[in-house]
């Protein structure tokens, strides 16, 4: 998938239009500035995780510190499993030294003394972008911290943070049962930080600019920019940097506007959630509520009117089920069965019992059946998908398959298009 | 504090004896595996939850102490 990124913002793509050596960077941003209140500084910020669940960073780092340990280690989650997302590729090979920096600065903050940056291991130039990026600070002999790079198998679940944590300690990236979480006993059984590299590298920026600065940069009333993936029907697909709060249409306009019809959009990732696209005017936020999107990953996909909704959704649902890890009952049965009974729909052949079976099934699946929220998240992405597209399920119950079922799902290829 | 069961699934292989003996608080799936509610665990089920724990053939069951806002809105586990 060949991804524009844009360049020209306030945030962490500003600056060159290619990647930005540590000399470049240090001209361009000036020197890190030590700071003792830096966890004060990132709950006046209003700084949110970025890898789904938009968790307060302050707290994180909080856990961490509070453990008062000898030592801690901070990992940077750059695993990007979610298929279509590129952001934190682009960070890594754009901008490795603001991830750096934040990495640095949490360690720093957190007394850690070792710091490693887990990579999606399919992302050869992000992967080589860090590791210069590594020598150049080393050379410049600006290092205190031991630095190094993980190569994270590219599977959906190997970037949760208990996956992420047993690969560190030199496991399979399969999740754990937690408690203890990563915060508790992590990494060699330390305390251990897990933030996405985006939030971390939002770090380094904060620490300079400030609080305030970060508060001004987002819309209607909501703090900071975010990086998003805005793919489908738009004219320039890629990696952007906007402020939170913008709607469906404006974000459609940062990518150049729409090129087809819309009928709705895949908000967040494959486990994100499928939100109609109607006016355009539903706001997307950090998180969800009953009247806006929750941004989740910063993927969004927005599907034009030619595609059937129903092939998306199966499309989906075959997929999730095949990213399980195989080691919670619930999720490896549940999930294969709802996506035979989905399959059955999006073909037309599914009866009134299907219907009922799915939703029995999907009430018993959605809230805390695995180790991870794998299956949760599965679940919760499989319903928006029914709402949203439910007069095609009927149509599919009354008439069968529709013309547009006969097409390759959208989804997938805009997965395998290279 | 109070008590809650807990399942860890990754250990489970859904023999459902815990139904059997603290069906009060442990249903069973359309595969067979445990849905535990996390209402507390009171006085009059202690000794069967206990037993649960003990005959569970993997290991697989708990009994945890939690704090009593544990766990509010965030559904099941199990």
């Amino acid at each position: 998938m060949k991804t524009l990124v844009q360049t020209d913002t306030a945030g962490l793509l500003g600056g060159p239009p290619a990647r930005e050596t540590f000399a470049e960077h240090g001209a361009r941003l000036g020197q890190l500035p030590s700071l003792d209140n830096l966890i004060d500084l990132l709950e006046e910020a209003g700084l949110r995780g970025r890898s789904g669940s938009g968790f307060p960073t302050y707290r994180k780092w909080k856990a961490v510190r509070d453990q008062h340990a000898r030592g801690a280690v901070v990992v940077v989650n750059g695993s990007e499993g979610e298929p279509l997302s590129r952001k934190d590729r682009a960070l890594f090979e754009l901008r490795p030294h603001l991830v750096l920096d934040g990495a640095e600065l949490a360690a720093r903050t957190l007394g850690a003394r070792e710091i490693i940056i887990a990579v999606n291991g399919t992302a050869r130039r992000a992967i080589t972008s860090v590791r210069e990026a590594i020598v150049e600070r080393n050379s410049a002999g600006d290092s205190r911290i031991a630095v190094s790079v993980l190569a994270v198998p590219d599977a959906y679940v190997s970037g949760e943070e208990s996956a992420l944590v047993q690969l560190c300690n030199g496991n399979d990236a399969l999740p754990i049962l937690n408690p203890p979480y990563p915060f508790q006993r992590g990494v060699r059984g330390l305390p251990t930080l897990v933030n996405n590299a985006e939030t971390i590298a939002m770090v380094a920026l904060v620490a300079r600019n400030g609080a305030a600065w970060y508060r001004e940069l987002g819309h209607h009333g909501t703090p900071g920019l975010r990086l998003v993936t805005l793919l489908g029907a738009v004219a320039d697909p890629g990696v952007y940097e906007v402020p939170v709060g913008l709607t469906l249409a404006e974000l459609a306009a940062e990518a150049g506007g729409l090129v087809e019809e819309c009928q709705a959009v895949l908000i967040g990732g494959f486990e994100g959630a499928w939100h109609a696209y109607g006016d355009g005017s539903l706001e997307v936020r950090e998180v969800a509520g009953p009247t806006v999107a929750g941004i989740g990953c910063g993927t969004l996909v927005y599907v034009p009117e030619s595609v059937c909704g129903l092939v998306e959704v199966d499309y989906l649902a075959e997929y999730l089920a095949g990213q399980s890890a195989q080691q919670c009952g619930p999720c490896v049965h549940g999930l294969q069965a709802v996506s035979q009974k989905v399959e059955h729909i999006a073909r037309g052949r599914a009866s009134e019992g299907d219907l009922q079976r799915l939703e029995l099934w999907e009430s018993q699946l959605q809230s805390g059946r695995g180790a991870c929220h794998h299956p949760d998240g599965a679940i919760r992405v499989l319903r928006s998908g029914m709402k949203v597209f439910q007069q095609e399920v009927h149509r599919h119950m009354r008439r069968g398959a529709c013309d547009r079922s006969e097409r390759d799902a959208y989804l997938a290829v805009l997965q395998y298009q290279e | 504090m109070r008590k809650i069961l807990r399942v860890n699934p990754i250990l489970c292989d859904g023999s459902g004896l815990c139904s059997e003996l603290v069906p009060e608080r442990v249903e069973l799936d359309s595969w067979g595996y445990p849905i535990v509610g996390d209402a507390p665990i009171g006085p009059g089920l202690l000794p069967h939850a206990k037993r649960a724990v003990t005959l569970c053939p993997k290991l697989a069951l708990r009994l945890d102490d939690v704090p009593d806002d544990h766990g509010k809105g965030s559904g099941n586990r199990g």
